[in-house]
């Protein structure tokens, strides 16, 4: 009897390895099949909000002109993207179709062989007038192109509602020392004059990019970003040294590094500062929050002015797309690439506003004011630049903490540059 | 029955036989029960771990397939040595292993004292107590945020309505008060836990040792100081052990609060080897970081781990 119980035992153990091994074994199965689907295009994107509705409906729209083509969403919050992207490669399951803003790290991706070159679809493109020669240059990475434009945003804006300029009874600067005197007045008629979400860390690195750009000139910015000079170069200072000045005047709000982008906005909104730093998509944000308020009417902006004898530059964000190397349907997501860089696609969001189409085909007259002004500023300028999203991924850490450790106490501009400069020559010699 | 079975076999066995099959399947059945824990805890915890220390030894994205690694030896250990990031994190560590050792666990105490004294609700206490240890860190985290939301804070709020409005600030905001913010949060989800297990070694303490030490005329402060405390030693040091591998491992709470901002003053040793692994694409120097963890952690653990196993009795 006891023998028998233990025969007993033993084949429960036995049943209960032999069933794990085969749950292992099926889940293994299961999840290489999830991973190979057909006729199905897998994308990436960052944006939340009324930005990721809008692009929700190019993507319906692809769907009803391409039945056959099924696709899956992965909506992905800003702050874990990348490390989303890099896991989900690395697990062998890539997305098709990635969407990223920073041109650094493109260059990253490029580098260790996982996208893939687009330069077939760019002859198409450029041959059919939808984009310059210029714009296929922005995404040209060792001579090849590894991405596609979906979407394009000025940064240097300074957003504002007209009816507190009107009742202040001032205009928009167009000159630097104009600008300054604006601060200076709002600052006596005690208003906030400006406003960070420093808390993000972004907002910290474009006020410094657009100020840079604004008083040094694109050249030293082009420098700077390739480590071409160093971090501690006087004219890296003299841009830190205005912000500073800024901030010891008390321009900016009390608590810089309290409140994120999105709270600064409210708190611009409930009117408590006056200017608040910020690309074109607070445009469409402004839009999605307080539908009462008109594009252009009731708030609009002015880019930031720039110094005497220095050129205007206006620094972009360029939303792109790329397509994984191992990416399981790479047909098919060429013909979703395509579409969205197309401007049957693009003209669905810049009717919705808070964007610009990089496409050439997209006409102004589908924007609402506001992006009409913005696009029409991003055409005149010269060069249209990369953000500070240039810089590998490491130093733009390094340099949006270390900014954030200047705004909360300026007097530490010396350690900040030379941490900064410290730290490139780390991440730029290894 | 046994000879049965033998007949049935066939074969005759010799009872010296017999008995060295029976012993040999004693021997392989625990193993048999064993297997399958020990296959996942191989798979899941033994692999990655060696992989871990194989990694560190190279420079390596984590995306592409290893073989494009490039073994640097004991490069990626020299270069954390120098690394003003890593030693900045690991010096946040220090002060979460001192102050989310010494929170909790004098707070746990403190409750468990109190509630031994004749206190009618000291179970619903309890639970009340207990109840955040079930609560996720990221959710605890996100709860603690909004208490010390600048704007809409309870406890700026509070602040404000004691007339100390000059103390009320932006507390996840500046440098200064964001890491004790983070550790304040963390040690109201484990008091709870401290308290437990502290609550369940004074209830061990037998009362004839008390009521002699009374009969001796011993008064509170004498019981606790020559008593209660020296025989609440085991439990003192697994909750201490716990707290202090729970403080080298923090991630979770910091990331969902901070993310290591601003500047880096709540950055910790895990959150630095995160960024390294995911973001920054350093999967060796990353793999290096977690060697260094591993290894601190385990020195830490192994006399708890011997605590815990010990099996004779205290008193």
């Amino acid at each position: 009897m006891l023998r028998k119980v233990k025969r007993m035992k033993m084949w429960h153990a036995a049943t209960t390895v032999l069933l794990i091994i085969t749950f292992m074994l099926l889940a293994s199965a299961l999840a290489y099949t999830a991973a190979a689907p057909k006729g199905k295009v897998s994308i990436a994107y960052a944006w939340g909000g009324v930005e990721a509705e809008s692009f929700n409906l190019m993507l319906d729209k692809f769907e009803e002109e391409y039945p056959g083509i099924k696709i899956e969403r992965m909506e992905i919050p800003g702050g874990e993207f990348r490390d989303f992207i890099s896991a989900k490669i690395a697990a062998g399951i890539p997305p098709d179709v990635v969407i990223h803003v920073l041109p650094g790290w493109l260059e990253e991706m490029v580098g260790i062989g996982e996208v893939l070159p687009l330069d077939d679809l760019w002859d198409d493109w450029v041959a059919k007038g939808w984009y310059t020669e210029e714009w296929r240059n922005m995404i040209t990475v060792n001579d090849h192109q590894y991405g596609a434009w979906i979407k394009a945003s000025g940064r240097g804006l300074m957003w504002y509602t007209t009816a507190e300029f009107r009742e202040l009874g001032v205009e928009e600067p167009k000159t630097w020392s104009e600008f300054t005197d604006l601060l200076e007045r709002l600052k006596e008629e005690g208003k906030q004059p400006l406003l960070i979400g420093g808390k993000d860390g972004w907002p910290c690195k474009d006020w410094f990019e657009t100020v840079l750009l604004r008083t040094q000139g694109p050249e030293v910015h082009a420098k700077l970003v390739r480590h071409e000079i160093a971090w501690n170069d006087p004219a890296v200072r003299e841009t830190l040294e205005v912000i500073k000045d800024w901030i010891e005047k008390g321009y900016f709000q009390e608590e810089k590094l309290a409140y994120g982008f999105y709270e600064a906005f409210l708190k611009r909104t409930r009117g408590e500062a006056v200017l608040q730093h910020s690309g074109g998509w607070i445009n469409g944000m402004t839009q999605a929050e307080f539908p009462m308020m008109l594009p252009g009417v009731d708030f609009t902006f002015f880019p930031m002015p720039v110094k005497e004898d220095i050129p205007f530059v206006e620094s972009s964000s360029l939303d792109y797309m790329i397509i994984l190397k191992n990416a399981k349907n790479i047909e098919e997501a060429k013909t979703v690439v395509s579409f969205l860089t197309g401007p049957d696609a693009q003209v669905i969001w810049a009717e919705r506003g808070g964007y610009i189409a990089p496409n050439a085909k997209v006409l102004l007259t589908v924007y609402d004011l506001n992006s009409r002004k913005e696009a029409g500023l991003m055409k005149a300028a010269d060069i249209i630049l990369f953000n500070t999203g240039l810089i590998p991924t490491e130093m733009e850490s390094a340099l949006t903490s270390e900014l954030q450790r200047f705004w909360d106490n300026p007097a530490l501009l010396d350690e900040v540059l030379n941490a900064l400069e410290s730290e490139a020559q780390r991440i730029y010699g290894r | 029955m046994e000879q049965k079975v033998l007949r049935q076999s066939g074969k005759a066995l010799s009872p010296y036989h017999f008995f060295h099959v029976i012993k040999i399947r004693k021997k392989i059945t625990p193993y048999i029960f064993i297997f399958p824990a020990a296959l996942i805890f191989m798979t899941f915890v033994i692999f990655p771990t060696v992989q871990a220390f194989r990694i560190s030894l190279f420079q390596w994205n984590g995306i592409s397939p290893f073989q494009t690694a490039q073994y640097v030896g004991l490069s990626n250990y020299q270069e954390l040595i120098s690394d003003r990031l890593f030693i900045n994190a690991a010096k946040n560590n220090v002060i979460w292993l001192v102050m989310f050792t010494l929170l909790p666990v004098l707070l746990g105490l403190g409750i468990a004292l109190l509630l031994e004294l004749d206190i009618k609700v000291k179970n619903l206490l309890k639970s009340i107590i207990f109840l955040p240890t079930a609560i996720s860190l990221v959710v605890a985290g996100i709860i603690w945020s909004f208490v010390y939301d600048p704007d809409f804070g309870v406890l700026n709020a509070i602040l404000k309505s004691m007339e100390l409005e000059f103390l009320a600030r932006g507390w996840l905001g500046r440098s200064e008060t964001a890491l004790f913010a983070i550790i304040i949060a963390a040690t109201w989800i484990s008091t709870g836990m401290c308290m437990v297990i502290l609550s369940a070694g004074l209830k061990g303490i037998p009362p004839e040792i008390m009521e002699a030490a009374r009969a001796d005329g011993a008064n509170y402060w004498q019981l606790l100081r020559h008593i209660t405390l020296p025989l609440l030693t085991r439990p003192l040091v697994i909750v201490v052990a716990l707290m202090i591998i729970n403080s080298l491992k923090s991630f979770d709470i910091v990331y969902a609060m901070t993310r290591g901002g601003p500047f880096y003053s709540t950055d910790v040793i895990a959150l630095f080897m995160y960024r390294q692994a995911f973001p920054f694409l350093r999967a060796g120097y990353g793999s290096a970081v977690a060697v260094i963890l591993f290894t601190i952690i385990l020195l830490i653990a192994l006399p708890y781990i011997r605590r815990i196993t010990e099996r004779t009795a205290e008193y």
